[in-house]
């Protein structure tokens, strides 16, 4: 098909042709997304499961006692959840909204990766 | 006295104005206040800008060609010679009529000088056979060529692009990209709208090889454009880069209409998962591994794609901290002003103002719509299989644009969700957007640079 197309093709051609490079673009991204699938699990074998966290009411790792039982175990659970690893809760704090924590985590990432030995 | 005054306004050059200059230094007065009041990518707009107002000025010894070899601009037969060895000739000045070969393009040419300087040795006579590029008539001077001359062998050779992609490698973090890899089709996606656009510039009149150049517009990557069209189309280099480069600074307006007409409020409020974090290991791979596969793929985009993942592994393997601080700054910088003033210096009255201009910024926006529209739309198709969904609008982002693209996903998703933070899940398809624009451009390149 390029060797026979012409400065100024039809129409039908052109969409053969177009189609051909989108195959292209897509097949060649869809390797890429499974090799690096692939390498990721490799790489990243899954976690073994945290070690239980146990919280109760009395521990001595979250300071704050005013905090109620349920909240201070949904927040523990939260950090197991979202951070690999085993971590302790060693202060719990009121985040301001304007603040927005969610930015900031990126923002830390970024400057992270920037960050030189 | 009043004679010296009179012989020195003889040498003035303000005789030699013309309205397409006059015309011009408009279109710069807007791109320097789009840059500079306005904010829309000065560091490229600004020199371009200033390479475009001293296009338009009579200037001497500024772009002009350094004397020397004058090579046929066609493959076909030298049909009349207007000078002998020995005449003096001004840049500009006829040499000789050429018949062109080619069926297709059958129009007679006009082999122009380059430079000022003596005709010192022709070497196809009368009716010979001659081949592209073949030297036909040597012009000799001792005047050496303008500064802009040299510096825009940097496009010609296509030098620029490939280092501007060594800074944006040694810029970019992978890492999103690399965490969640389907992003890696949300870029893919958005080269739709190269093709869809490609489509129709040749369905209104220009070849393949304008159309890929106009078409590549939709990547949002500048380098990329410029490097496409270099290649395939330089005469319509100016009006491209200037499309593509305005409108990577409008991705603000153009892209959120389309965004919140394709998506549902549900579906912009969709919340996704935080980015596993990425190792070192895995970047390093991914870099390697990224560039043998595109390279092997597309040989032509290798420059390309080479000098991008060459920055990335320089930024990712922490043992090159001066390098990576050379790409990240001086090198990128001193490329930019060159890149920048080179293209403006192409923006002569004389090649841009033509209506092609004004089609190719019109097709410039289509190419972006659809792009935006088609990342978008595959996020949603994404979604019926995919067990944790993504949200619609990082898809817009697979328009590289880096990180504007990104940033417009992020501000529209905070419209429907305060709380939503989409600005590293938007990255990953942002720089597979890179990627993906410079598979497409090697493709076409590929295809259609050897015709």
């Amino acid at each position: 098909m390029f060797a026979v197309l012409s400065s100024r093709p039809d129409f039908l051609t052109n969409i053969s042709y177009q189609t051909a490079g989108i195959f292209v673009v897509m097949g060649s991204l869809t390797f890429l997304m499974v090799v690096v699938a692939i390498m990721g699990r490799l790489l990243n074998p899954k976690p073994r499961p945290a070690p239980s966290v146990v919280v109760s009411p009395t521990a001595a790792s979250v300071p704050d006692d005013d905090l109620p039982p349920e909240l201070r175990a949904a927040i523990v659970a939260a950090a197991v959840a979202s951070l690999e690893g085993a971590h302790r809760v060693v202060e719990i704090r009121p985040v301001d909204i304007r603040l927005q924590a969610w930015s900031l985590e990126g923002r830390r990432h970024i400057f992270q990766s920037h960050t030189l030995r | 006295m009043i004679q010296d005054v009179l012989n020195f306004l003889q040498l003035t050059a303000f005789a030699s104005v013309t309205w397409q200059m006059v015309v011009m230094w408009g279109v710069v007065l807007v791109l320097m206040y789009l840059a500079v009041y306005r904010g829309f990518e000065p560091l490229l707009l600004v020199p371009i800008a200033f390479g475009a107002l001293l296009a338009n000025l009579p200037t001497a010894g500024l772009i002009n060609e350094p004397p020397g070899p004058v090579h046929s601009p066609v493959a076909g037969q030298v049909l009349e010679w207007k000078v002998r060895d020995g005449d003096s000739v001004k840049e500009g000045d006829l040499l000789a009529i050429l018949q062109n070969s080619d069926p297709e393009d059958a129009a007679l040419y006009e082999l122009r000088a380059h430079s000022h300087g003596t005709v010192t040795e022709i070497n196809a006579p009368v009716g010979s056979d001659i081949h592209e590029g073949e030297t036909l008539v040597t012009i000799f001077s001792r005047e050496p060529g303008g500064l802009f001359y040299y510096i825009s062998r940097g496009i010609e050779w296509e030098l620029f692009p490939p280092l501007i992609f060594l800074g944006v490698g040694a810029l970019t973090d992978f890492g999103p990209l690399i965490a969640r890899p389907v992003t890696l089709l949300l870029g893919a996606a958005a080269q739709i709208g190269v093709a869809a656009t490609f489509i129709g510039a040749a369905l209104i009149g220009f070849s393949v090889g304008e159309a890929a150049s106009i078409g590549i517009i939709g990547g949002a990557d500048g380098p990329t454009a410029i490097f496409l069209s270099a290649k395939l189309a330089p005469h319509l280099l100016p009006a491209i880069a200037v499309a593509a480069y305005s409108y990577m600074a409008l991705v603000p307006l153009i892209q959120p209409p389309i965004m919140r007409g394709l998506t549902t409020t549900e579906e912009r409020r969709i919340r996704m998962k935080s980015l596993r974090t990425v190792g070192k290991l895995e970047r390093l791979c991914f870099a390697l591994i990224v560039c043998i596969f595109c390279i092997l793929l597309v040989p032509a985009a290798a420059a390309l794609i080479g000098m991008l993942m060459l920055g990335n592994f320089l930024r990712e393997c922490g043992v090159t901290e001066r390098l990576v601080k050379a790409a990240q700054n001086e090198i990128i910088n001193i490329v930019t002003i060159f890149l920048g003033t080179a293209v403006g210096i192409t923006m002569t009255g004389e090649r841009f103002l033509r209506p092609e201009t004004l089609m190719i910024i019109g097709l410039g926006v289509v190419a972006f719509g659809v792009s935006t529209a088609s990342g978008v739309i595959m996020a949603k198709i994404l979604n019926l299989f995919l067990p944790e969904k993504i949200n619609p609008l990082i898809g817009s982002a697979g328009v590289s644009a880096v990180p504007m693209a990104a940033r417009v996903s992020h501000v529209e998703g905070q419209r429907a969700d305060p709380n939503n933070f989409l600005l590293m899940h938007a990255m990953g398809p942002n720089v597979a957007g890179v990627i993906g624009t410079a598979v497409i451009a090697g493709y076409y390149i590929a295809t259609l640079a050897h015709r």
